[in-house]
């Protein structure tokens, strides 16, 4: 900021100097200021607050006393009351201000006196004192002018403001402040005394400086025509009146949709942990719910978590999965049982609408991670007499609430739980469906037969839902399958045996010869009354991938293709006709044709190309697949430039191998030419079958020569 | 075998044929399931499917009385009962437990027996 003196006596404050002074003139004017700052001549410049530091003066020094009047001394207390106690140094500033307006511009000696008021160090004084040029630490004149000339006005032409001054008033330097810039963005400014003059032009300044010689006031405010600080020419923002409350939230109905969070605890089932969340998953993906919000709370090292869910979702998922054991909605929680106790208390609100007599309840107790403990039922006791349950009856077998404490123990011979959770009961999962599918009562098994729970599993990550058209190329007895016709999609099989696929020859079953005239993979179906779900079982070669209509009409693919320990891969390859396959003049219908072996990795890779070319786009395959788990990568699996891998849960088969459930998505339409490909073929050598056993030879090896190791010098 | 599995072979993979689709279905006996008729259901398989071929194998086997033609048919709601039922019958109960499926380009004939088709064939057919 630049600034001159016109000087002139200092001005008490409420006493504006009068604009009838004799007219400006700069000779005339300067002789008393002049004098009083002991310094000489011509229109008296200096920057906005010349040095910050202090120097001793005649006129400026901590000996010359300062106070208030007594007028002002009241306007001090008035200031200091706005503040409250212990904060009476926010007054600082406007008791500076009230100093410099009583004396004319503010001495060290003023200073002093407010700090002295204030009971503050003069440090603090002298730092806003020095910091704000609105207060002048050397006498002014009666007209002190001040131009900003910070690069916004600098730019809005700051340079002719001050040119202007100059050839009106004599030379003076600039000097520039930042710390008034952010009052002065796309205007130049002229402050003189307490009015500000924005928007000039060199002939501004002319009629400005012209009025105050004439001894008026010049009118403040902006001289373009502006009334503040709106936009010159018009609005160019907001000109439209205001949108009202609720703009661009969704709308009414929409909102009405979002269903409150309940807060629930899940418990879920410590077996097949690795395949927890991807089932959770798939059941969200099959039906169009976020899981992110699941599968951030939910891992894998603990049977319980407690999560905020819709209730929606809740029976959801209980509806399909085998791992989700069951969910209660949260009541209360505690480390201990006397905590427990304690907060189960407080919440006696909760159980208002469950209290009535056409209600009736239990409380039941389920240890989770070890056995049930003696004196069970007393602690499961203790809680149901504290509960606020007067009205309702108590009924153990069928109750309408079941309220349920769970006592979580994370060490199977801790003495007393971990944590302990109080829920109401919400529902159960499904794993009693691995009962109900179980392989004993089951008419019609082969000997890879799925486990039922793992089949259910596998639906699960597959996101199979009704309605979907779900095959298994390599379908046996059908025991992937059926889970899929469970959950309501239409399914079909091939298998290229023809002694499985027409349910002859040698049962599976231990201790049954032969396979009885009811078997049949029909006959599963009919037994657990899916019939109409069950579309066929085709016999055919699943390397023939030709067989299916050649559109993109599958919506899920699941399968456990045939890895060489219970059941060989075979297809049929191509080979010119030989004369004795039939007897002359007989149909080539009873020649059977002969089977090659199909190699592991191609069957795999033959899977996940036709899965690519027959799946929909946003459709499943998931099959298993065998690993020797230490050369197990990443580098082993299937990879296709159309198919996603979205989950990889591995099951432990020994010690050293491991089947793992591969599911992939598909993400697009497959272009020409696009194949599976393995980087690295775990199989080029050996059969998964060989290679299980060379480890078992290799094993015994180092158990006979324990001391022939290739490290050994 | 279901209707509705004609509905999703081809004989493709034999040597020289380029679209083996449809095939021609020719039934001697069949099974009728019995189920409830879930309009949803049908809603979202007949998207999936190829229903002038269904209808054309239906219309073979002497199923296609009442059956809405593939020309006509735009949507599920509009149907009448009888309509709906037969489509139900078609989709979901018809079950085909001896007949053939015949390759429209080599003539090639693929037995069904016990309600199984029998897509195998000679090491030579086979390309």
């Amino acid at each position: 900021m630049s600034q001159i003196v016109i000087p002139s006596s200092s001005a008490p404050y409420l006493t504006p100097p009068p604009f009838s002074l004799p007219p400006l003139c700069m000779n005339r004017l300067i002789p008393s200021l002049a004098r009083a700052a002991s310094q000489s001549v011509a229109p008296k410049r200096f920057g906005s607050s010349g040095l910050a530091v202090h120097r001793d003066t005649e006129k400026n020094n901590a000996k010359i006393k300062f106070e208030f009047t007594p007028e002002n001394m009241k306007r001090v207390d008035a200031i200091m009351a706005i503040y409250p106690e212990g904060h009476k140094a926010g007054a600082l500033m406007p008791l500076l201000d009230l100093a410099q307006r009583q004396y004319g511009w503010l001495p060290i000696s003023a200073m002093h006196e407010v700090a002295r008021i204030l009971e503050i160090p003069r440090m603090r004084a002298y730092e806003v004192a020095t910091f704000y040029t609105m207060y002048n630490r050397q006498p002014t004149g009666k007209y002190f002018l001040q131009v900003c000339g910070t690069t916004p006005c600098m730019l809005r032409g700051a340079e002719t403001i001050i040119e202007a001054c100059e050839k009106k008033l004599g030379p003076w330097p600039s000097i520039y402040d930042h710390t008034l810039s952010r009052f002065t963005m796309l205007s130049c400014w002229l402050r003189i005394n307490d009015d500000y003059y924005e928007d000039l032009e060199p002939k501004d300044v002319n009629d400005i400086i012209d009025e105050l010689k004439a001894g008026k006031r010049p009118f403040p405010g902006p001289r373009s025509g502006r009334l503040a600080a709106e936009p010159n020419g018009g609005l160019t923002s907001l000109t439209t009146p205001p949108p009202g409350p609720g703009f661009r939230l969704q709308p009414e109905e929409w909102r009405e949709q979002v269903a409150p969070l309940m807060k629930c605890v899940l418990l879920f089932s410590q077996q097949h942990t690795d395949f927890r969340l991807a089932e959770l998953r798939g059941i969200c993906r099959a039906h169009d719910i976020d899981a992110e919000l699941l599968t951030k709370t939910v891992g894998v090292e603990r049977a319980i978590y407690v999560l905020e869910a819709e209730r929606r979702v809740v029976d959801l998922l209980l509806s399909r999965s085998m791992l989700l054991k069951s969910a209660y909605e949260w009541i209360e929680e505690g480390g201990e049982y006397e905590e427990l106790h304690r907060r189960i208390e407080q919440r006696s609100g909760f159980f208002e609408p469950y209290n009535t007599a056409d209600l009736s309840f239990s409380v039941r107790l389920r240890p989770v991670g070890r056995k049930k403990g003696v004196n069970a039922l007393g602690r499961a006791r203790e809680v149901g007499e504290r509960l606020p349950m007067g009205d309702a009856p108590v009924n153990l077998d069928a109750p309408d609430t079941a309220f349920t404490i769970l006592e979580e123990y994370l060490h199977e011979k801790a003495p007393a739980p971990d944590r302990i959770y109080f829920g109401r009961l919400l529902g159960h999962g499904q794993f009693s469906l691995k009962n109900d599918f179980n392989l004993q009562d089951r008419i019609y098994i082969g000997n890879t037969t799925m486990d039922p729970e793992l089949s259910f599993i596998q639906a699960n990550i597959t996101a199979v839902k009704a309605a979907d058209i779900v095959i298994d190329p390599f379908c046996g007895t059908g025991g992937l399958l059926i889970p899929a016709a469970k959950f309501g999609a239409l399914v079909m099989g091939s298998e290229i045996n023809y002694q499985i696929a027409k349910a002859v020859g040698r049962s599976s079953r231990a201790g049954v010869e032969k396979r009885g005239a009811d078997e049949s993979t029909a006959a599963n179906f009919k037994q657990y009354g899916l019939t109409e779900k069950f579309l066929s079982v085709v016999m055919g070669d699943a390397s023939r991938h030709d067989m299916w209509r050649a559109v993109e009409f599958v919506d899920a693919v699941v399968s456990d293709p045939p890895y060489g320990i219970r059941e060989k891969g075979r297809k049929i390859g191509f080979k010119e006709r030989k004369e004795h396959w039939t007897l002359p003049g007989s149909e080539h219908l009873q020649h059977f044709p002969e089977k090659q072996v199909y190699s592991l990795a191609s069957v795999f890779s033959d899977l996940v190309d036709l899965s690519a070319s027959r799946l929909r786009v946003g459709g499943r395959v998931s099959f298993w697949f065998p690993v020797i788990r230490d050369e197990y990568c990443a580098d082993v699996l299937p990879c296709h430039p159309a198919m996603r891998l979205v989950e990889n849960c591995e099951q432990t088969l020994t010690l050293k191998t491991s089947r793992r459930l591969l599911c992939y998505e598909k993400v697009r339409s497959p272009v020409d030419g696009e194949h599976t490909q393995t980087v690295k073929d775990q199989y080029a050598q050996k059969t998964f079958h060989s290679l299980t056993h060379n480890i078992l030879e290799f094993c015994t090896d180092k158990v006979l020569h324990p001391t022939c190791t290739p490290h050994d010098p | 075998m279901k209707l509705l599995t004609h509905n999703f072979l081809s004989s493709r993979f034999l040597k020289n044929v380029t679209t083996g689709y449809p095939l021609k279905l020719t039934i001697e006996e069949k099974n009728v399931v019995e189920a409830e008729i879930d309009v949803n259901f049908l809603k979202n398989v007949m998207v999936k499917i190829d229903y002038a071929v269904l209808y054309e194998a239906a219309k073979s086997v002497g199923e296609d009385e009442n059956l809405p033609s593939p020309n006509a048919i735009v949507d599920i709601d509009s149907l009448n009962e009888q309509q709906l039922k037969q489509l139900h019958r078609v989709l979901v109960c018809l079950d085909v437990v001896i007949g053939s499926l015949e390759c429209p380009e080599t003539g090639r004939i693929f037995p069904i027996r016990d309600g199984i088709p029998n897509l195998l064939v000679n090491e030579d057919e086979v390309s």
